[in-house]
């Protein structure tokens, strides 16, 4: 089995499309969500999302080839090569074809749909454009990363809703661990704040209507976002080989399903995917200091949550730092667990903690220390980050400091 | 006018599975329904009065008896007709 490690890392979000500045947003305590520019808040009754209204496509495509990438896959693909850049990999040869290319999305080019049906449907068009599909793909966003981004091994999307990206950074994980592929670029993509799918996301009636205030008192429910964040895996001798800037390494990848319910979380589930994380990393409870949390912000994940870090940490749990980055960028589904490993590995280099903000007081049934509304500077020698879908389908990914 | 109160009780009734009579006094969360059947529910009743009813299941579900979400179909329906 060979040492896995990280060497880069790229973000898009709604507080910045660097991971400088989202890092840097994070730690600041900076909101990103606000009311729809697009579907416009008219149309919809959502209050907040977490959009990327700045994002210049021109800034990052040839304006004669923008057409064929979905919004989905251009912030794969922006994300992937800022993740390559600061590895410092030159992917040509056979280096090229030993890099993976896995990428999660939930819902896939959800633009191109909404889009293209709304032409058909509504505007009365009686043909589509020959695009259509490619851009619509499911794993659109990992043909795009390794078109983009020269990497010819294994590539293929992973679609767990909102655990996409955790299962298929573990996939990757897996495979480098293996020795199936040397390198992997590897995360998650989503773009689907669309007039359809926020009306599907409003007919659940778990949205917030003020604030994503994850494991708070009064809270009121998710806030949807999107965005994209990749990472550059690899093996710790090809890493040291060349001389790499080691960010963390990846130790541990857990994996279950509830096996219970369609919608609602459930603690010993997410307890399995935990320990699981745990017992695959030889990681043993008490040296873990932060939990980047799955936290949506329902009054069910949250509590389903803290419950489920009592059972797989003990007495522990009540020492762990446990923050909801979603609280600043809203949850981003399918690249929700790639956006919060970026965090937790920044947290580990950087030995800072970001916060959950809104964070009004204590719910009794929530009752960990969940780094209210301002970061922490504290030590972080392992971090762990959780991701739990509908349907429960539960992914988590432990990382460390790296010590050589 | 609907009976909306007659018409909320057969939908309500229709999909209960436990012996319990239902109660109007009671919040949703004591019916024997979980989280999502009770949005379910609420789509069926914006469905057959072709509303908008507020419902968040993060609170509404403690929150709100069957009485309640009664007196809001009754008002919305008759803003309805007003504007008909």
């Amino acid at each position: 089995m060979k040492r896995v490690v990280v060497t880069g890392l790229g973000v898009v979000s709604p507080i910045g499309q660097t991971v400088e500045s989202y890092w840097a947003g994070l730690i600041a305590g900076r909101s990103g969500l606000a009311p729809p520019v697009f579907p416009p808040a008219i149309q919809v009754s959502t209050k907040l999302v977490g959009q990327i209204n700045d994002f210049d496509s021109l800034a990052h495509f040839d304006p004669k080839l923008v057409g064929l990438l979905d919004r989905v896959s251009q912030f794969a693909v922006v994300a992937a090569r800022q993740a390559l850049a600061q590895s410092g990999l030159s992917l040509t040869g056979e280096l090229a074809e030993k890099t993976a290319t896995i990428v999660g999305t939930g819902s896939g080019g959800h633009s191109t749909v909404d889009d293209s049906f709304h032409r058909l449907y509504a505007e009365g068009a009686t043909r589509l454009s020959p695009v259509t599909i490619p851009k619509a793909m499911m794993s659109a966003a990992a043909s795009q990363v390794s078109l983009y981004c020269n990497t010819k091994g294994p590539a293929y999307a992973v679609a767990s809703a909102c655990a996409s990206a955790t299962h298929a950074i573990g996939q990757a994980f897996q495979m480098v661990r293996s020795g199936g592929a040397t390198c992997a670029l590897c995360g998650g993509t989503e773009a689907s704040i669309t007039f359809g799918a926020l009306k599907g996301w409003e007919a659940m009636r778990v949205m917030a209507p003020d604030a994503c205030r994850p494991f708070s008192l009064d809270r009121k429910g998710m806030v949807i976002g999107e965005g994209a964040a990749m990472l550059t895996l690899e093996t710790l001798e090809h890493a040291r080989g060349r001389g790499a800037d080691i960010l963390a390494e990846i130790v541990g990848f857990g994996m279950s399903a509830d096996s219970k319910d369609l919608t609602a979380p459930d603690s010993s589930g997410m307890a399995r995917a935990i320990s699981a994380a745990l017992s695959d990393g030889a990681l043993a409870p008490d040296r873990v200091d932060y939990i980047n949390a799955h936290g949506t912000g329902t009054v069910a994940n949250d509590e389903a949550e803290t419950a489920a870090l009592k059972i797989s940490f003990g007495d522990h749990a009540r020492r762990l730092a446990v923050s909801s980055t979603k609280s600043m960028v809203g949850h981003a589904l399918g690249a929700a667990g790639a956006l919060e490993l970026v965090a937790a590995v920044m947290a580990i280099r950087e030995s800072v903690v970001p916060p959950t903000i809104g964070y009004l007081g204590a719910d009794p049934a929530c009752d960990l220390d969940y780094v209210p509304n301002e970061a922490r500077r504290m030590p972080v020698n392992a971090a762990v980050s959780n991701s739990f879908a509908f349907g429960g389908l539960n992914a988590v990914i432990a990382a460390r400091k790296f010590a050589g | 006018m609907p009976d909306v109160r007659n018409e909320i009780t057969q939908i309500i009734t229709a999909k209960m599975t436990d012996n319990v009579p239902l109660n109007l006094a009671d919040p949703f969360v004591d019916l024997g329904f979980n989280s999502f059947e009770v949005v379910e529910l609420i789509f069926d009743i914006e469905e057959k009065f072709d509303i908008q009813i507020p419902f968040n299941a993060n609170f509404d579900i403690e929150a709100k008896t069957v009485a309640d979400l009664i007196q809001t179909v009754e008002g919305l329906v008759a803003d309805k007709a007003k504007l008909a």
